[in-house]
């Protein structure tokens, strides 16, 4: 009679590499030894993952655990991430979260391990709460470890932006004035910011006191007040883009659609010899933004998901006692927009009388290698 | 095609000794037979040492419905043809109600006869049993012994403990045993 220790290494191999979920893939390896070192041994595959999207605890008092919802498979998944309620998450990267509570503690935070790295507190403004001000933390790559400091860390605080760099005990605040941020990216070595308006400036570090000068004009010549991004696409062109928001009367604002334009270089001198040139498509590119570090997937390695589409999620307001009002139902704007046919759709479904006290967060679920 | 209109036939034995005549296209489905085939063994009974008969069995329905889908692909009108949806589900028909011991043999079988579909098929079997299952679930299954110490067991579900979080078959295993 066979068992199954008699399947051979290869044979178990091929069943781990077509093992793609990543939470079926860590139990598989928890079986028994043999299983854990073939596991061990054909992990390749899972550099590729969809991102979950990490939702607020199903009672949202006192939480310490956030419910998932895995694109994936398009549902929730039947276990939770270690994410406290108290903490408000201002951005991510990879499997990196990065969490900002109510004494001001900034921290990288991984939710798959529980190890975090802390930053030095964000004391810019002594009138207003930083909290409301602050709207995303980007970082120029993800750390590679627990005790790894090597990043620069880029905080968007309304209007101006603050710097930390590695050894530093404080941030350091831009030195001159720009209009409201909406979204900040390292970029081929460099960090760029993105206005209101579509301005696009390029952050200068290397001097005593942070700079920004201006880099890529507006988009479009009469410019609106939007919310915006910048994205890298896979083939490594910088994209901004446009997400157009109607606010209704009380305290409810939906996304309506998308704009995207490339970056371009022309022969003129002005406007620093660039443009921004619209585009219908995303050469089947998908977008993920929200307060995540806006990042592009291309869907060779995801079969299952349609390309051409932006998947966002709310992170249009911001103030945390304003999600917990009696009549909001919390940052509820997301879904997935199709650049082609120009449709809305929706991922997660929210249950009626789900209210999202925090606003959901792209997180992509990578084990260390 | 060969001169002799009369189909030439195989014999292959089970390790339980049972005997199988197949014509000679089913059984070069299976690469390694047709390596032993195309260095003339033609007469003799072919012995399977490590397949049982009901096995066997399967694998040989497997073979013989690949060369019946193949037989007449060329023509332009193959009434056997699948469509890549039909084939799926052909493939998902064929592997309903296997069991997971079948499956280990099944997979033990393919693997050594060197048939890379009927593998394919188990393997995704497979996977699809272990879907959303917890490692204790997966053991009881296909029957495999959890040879972790306590203190490996313990090391493997802190370091991704949100794997684990809802398991409810674990059970913290007495380290005094």
């Amino acid at each position: 009679m066979t068992d199954w220790t008699d399947l051979p290494d290869d044979v178990l191999g091929s069943i781990a590499r077509r093992v793609t979920l990543i939470t079926d893939y860590i139990r598989f390896g928890a079986v028994c030894t043999s299983w854990r070192s073939v596991a061990n041994a054909n992990r390749p595959h899972l550099l590729h993952q969809l991102p979950w999207l990490l939702l607020p605890a199903d009672n949202t008092v006192c939480s310490m655990n956030r419910r998932v919802y895995t694109l994936a498979e398009s549902r929730l998944a039947h276990f939770h991430l270690p994410v406290p309620h108290n903490k408000l998450c201002v951005g991510s990267v990879g499997r990196w979260l990065l969490t900002v509570d109510s004494r001001l503690d900034i921290k990288v935070f991984n939710p798959f391990a529980g190890a975090e790295i802390l930053l030095p507190r964000l004391y810019l403004f002594s009138k207003l709460d930083p909290i409301k001000l602050l709207s995303k933390i980007v970082l120029s790559s993800p750390p590679t470890s627990p005790e790894d400091r090597n990043f620069v860390a880029a905080a968007i605080c309304g209007r101006t932006l603050a710097f930390w760099k590695p050894g530093e005990e404080t941030w350091k605040p831009l030195d001159c004035q720009v209009e409201n941020i909406e979204d900040i990216i390292f970029y081929k070595q460099q960090f760029y910011a993105v206005d209101s308006y579509g301005k696009v400036l390029a952050c200068d570090l290397d001097s005593p006191q942070p700079d920004a000068i201006e880099f890529a004009p507006r988009p479009n010549p009469e410019p609106t007040e939007e919310k915006r991004y910048l994205v890298e696409s896979s083939e490594g062109d910088l994209l901004q883009v446009e997400r157009r928001i109607v606010v209704g009367e009380k305290t409810d604002y939906q996304t309506v659609g998308f704009e995207v334009f490339k970056l371009c270089t022309v022969e003129e001198p002005r406007d620093h010899g660039r443009s921004w040139n619209r585009v219908s498509d995303l050469k089947s590119d998908i977008l993920f933004l929200g307060h995540n570090a806006s990042f592009s997937l291309s869907p060779a390695h995801f079969p299952s998901v349609k390309g051409n589409c932006i998947y966002f999620t709310d992170d249009y307001y911001r103030d945390p006692y304003y999600y917990s009002s009696d009549h909001f139902l919390g940052a509820i704007d997301m879904g997935i927009f199709d650049m082609e046919k120009q449709t809305l759709r929706p991922h997660y479904v929210r249950k009626l009388t789900e209210v999202f006290c925090v606003p959901p967060i792209w997180v992509t679920p990578i084990l260390p290698f | 095609m060969s001169e002799s209109t009369e189909k030439k036939m195989v014999r292959l034995r089970s390790s339980d000794g049972e005997v199988f005549e197949v014509e000679e296209s089913v059984a070069k489905v299976a690469k390694t037979l047709q390596d032993m085939l195309e260095e003339d063994c033609a007469d003799a009974v072919i012995p399977i040492t490590c397949v049982r008969a009901p096995i066997l069995t399967k694998v040989i329905d497997y073979c013989k419905d690949q060369v019946m889908i193949s037989s007449s692909s060329s023509t332009t009108n193959n009434p056997n043809e699948r469509t890549e949806q039909e084939r799926k589900a052909w493939g998902q028909k064929f592997m309903e109600g296997v069991d997971s011991s079948t499956l280990c043999e099944l997979l033990v079988a393919s693997n050594f006869l060197n048939i890379e579909g009927l593998l394919n098929l188990g393997v995704d079997k497979m996977v699809s049993m272990i879907q959303g299952k917890y490692p204790q679930e997966i053991r009881d299954m296909f029957n495999v012994v959890n040879d972790f110490t306590p203190e490996e067991e313990e090391e493997i579900r802190n370091q991704n403990a949100w794997a684990f979080e809802r398991d409810p078959y674990y059970k913290k295993r007495s380290s005094s045993k």
